[in-house]
């Protein structure tokens, strides 16, 4: 009978957390909806996001590049739908259409990878309006603190996440041969822990900023 | 009524604890699936024997199962057929009972084996990028044709393949298999001739031509390697990405052989040495066999000299023929 009264203390302590996580979260959602209502933190978001979504494409090579034209294929093609869940390697899926450039660039369109890709994005363009609304809170309450802006650095994980041996090979074949050991086994866990990171970056912020306008007696943004 | 509260933890919290629990057990399970898809097994054991030795020394690519997609229905033109090609660029030749066929290095770089049919018979036509080897495959085993897929791993950094009729694994390079139920079994080989595209068609100007209607989307025009064309890149770097399992340091590392083949013998013969001789002679134990350079092709080719009949041999680079054939003879 002991054994079943601990059981249930031990579940109703993560009930009681799970709790204390789902009102983290709601607040975290509801402040970060208000921060990206106003404008200009809006296009700041949306402006890191986009830049974040196109390296991410550009690093798994979802969109090529070639300075010389030399790229195969015209106009746009098209491939077998059925191949849309087939992966190319962790978290890389294969491409079902091409959009070709003259040559000079071509954009591969997976739609998962753009899914992958976009819940990056939008991390780290709420990630970076609550830190830019976070700063200009701070410096109204007469602190200096930039911290918060940290919490976009794991997405300097994704570097790692979408770093194939090919693009190692940038860095010249004997650091690709240094790096692969180290990298290759871990690659798959990159891309979760920097979703994870920047989660719980966000939620970090958010409860931070928070308590920050309590304190100065603010409870709404304001521009 | 305070006594019954402390007796024991709210009903609702308890249920919400076990949906916690549980939902992240069930998420964990799905990650660890998603994780470990494409993750070959390690093999266990004591090393035995050569073939053990290398399952053993199999490592991690980057791309998972087939995530370099094998060509199982290559489509094939005319010379017009590939207008992104350079008249300078690398193209692998294969010519087998009457029939020439050309493989752009630029398209075989991004799928590594193509599934061929040639004068009826089954080839399997593989390039590693990594080690510079080009092999036909004459892949037919007892009366099955086997048809080959990329493991994403590598071993000596050569290509590891696998057949689709048994799952046995395959280095290129070796063609025998180190792992699986076909363990130990070698397949036949056919040589290909590494060449330029505009010499190759020159020399056959009835060749069909693989083009980039494969079945996938890939960036065609360009080698996420380097460029043999601009001579830049991994191909003319010293080092290698994969560590292979010996070294030797009487050429360097991406110095181009010749490797040749007869029953458990091998001999390598430096590519320039052919083609500053124009013709030589050498023996693998007591077979003889003959290496000519192709003016027209530009390359070097390899037959039996007595019959005349194309030799087991292929291009590779240095490092990876020794790692394979350590025991290999070199002809000065």
């Amino acid at each position: 009978m002991r054994i079943f009264s601990l059981l249930a203390h031990g579940l109703a302590v993560v009930g009681s957390a799970a709790d204390s996580a789902t009102r983290l979260f709601r607040s975290a959602f509801s402040l970060s909806c208000a921060a990206l209502r106003i404008p200009r933190y809006r296009r700041i978001g949306t402006a890191v996001g986009a830049l974040v979504l196109t390296i991410y494409l550009l690093s798994i090579g979802d969109i090529a590049v070639s300075v010389a034209g030399s790229q195969g294929g015209r106009g746009i093609q098209l491939t077998s739908v059925s191949q849309i869940l087939q992966a190319r390697a962790p978290y890389v899926f294969e491409p079902i259409a091409a959009v070709h450039g003259w040559g000079y660039v071509t954009l591969f369109v997976s739609p998962v990878n753009l899914l992958l890709g976009a819940g990056i994005a939008v991390l780290v363009a709420v990630n970076v309006a609550i830190s830019a609304y976070s700063v200009r809170v701070v410096s109204a309450c007469r602190t200096t603190s930039y911290s918060r802006l940290a919490g976009v650095l794991p997405v300097f994980l994704l570097g790692f996440a979408c770093c194939a041996p090919t693009v190692l090979l940038l860095l010249g074949a004997g650091t690709a041969a240094a790096l692969i050991p180290i990298f290759l086994p871990l690659r798959s866990l990159f891309y979760p822990l920097t979703i994870g990171l920047l989660i719980a970056a966000l939620l970090w912020g958010t409860w931070k900023l928070r308590r920050t306008m309590s304190r100065g007696g603010q409870t709404t943004f304001s521009q | 009524m305070s006594s019954t509260a402390q007796s024991g933890p709210n009903r609702r919290q308890v249920l919400k604890g076990a949906a916690v629990l549980g939902g992240t057990a069930a998420a964990g399970l799905v990650g660890w699936r998603v994780l470990s898809n494409g993750a070959e097994p390690r093999r266990g054991g004591e090393i035995r024997d050569e073939l053990d030795k290398l399952a053993d020394a199999v490592r991690q690519g980057g791309p998972g199962k087939d995530g370099i997609p094998p060509i199982d229905r290559p489509r094939f033109g005319g010379i017009g057929a590939v207008p992104f090609l350079h008249d300078d660029d690398v193209v692998f030749g294969l010519s087998y009972r009457g029939e020439h066929r050309a493989y752009p290095q630029l398209v075989l770089v991004w799928h590594e084996i193509v599934n061929d049919t040639v004068a009826g018979d089954p080839i399997s036509v593989t390039y590693c990028p990594l080690t510079g080897t080009t092999v036909g495959f004459t892949s037919i085993l007892g009366e099955h044709a086997l048809s080959f897929g990329t493991t994403g791993n590598l071993v000596n950094s050569n290509l590891l393949m696998y057949d689709r009729s048994t799952d046995s694994q395959w280095p290129q390079i070796l063609g025998t298999a180190i792992a699986g139920t076909l363990k130990g079994t070698r397949l036949t080989t056919h040589p290909l001739v590494w060449t330029t595209w505009r010499r190759w068609r020159e020399s056959h100007p009835d060749t069909q031509v693989l083009t980039t209607d494969t079945g996938a989307l890939r960036n065609y025009g360009s080698d996420p390697y380097g460029s043999y064309r601009n001579r830049s890149g991994y191909y003319f770097q010293d080092g290698v990405m994969f560590s292979p399992l010996r070294r030797s340091d009487l050429f360097p590392p991406k110095t181009v052989v010749m490797g040749v083949r007869h029953n458990d013998r091998q001999l390598a013969i430096e590519k320039e040495l052919i083609r500053r001789d124009g013709e030589v002679r050498a023996s693998i134990g007591n077979h003889q066999v003959l290496a000519r350079w192709d003016p027209q092709l530009d390359t070097a080719t390899i037959v039996d000299a007595d019959s005349g009949e194309p030799a087991d041999y292929m291009d590779a680079m240095w490092f990876a023929w020794f790692a394979f054939y350590p025991d290999t003879s070199v002809a000065a």
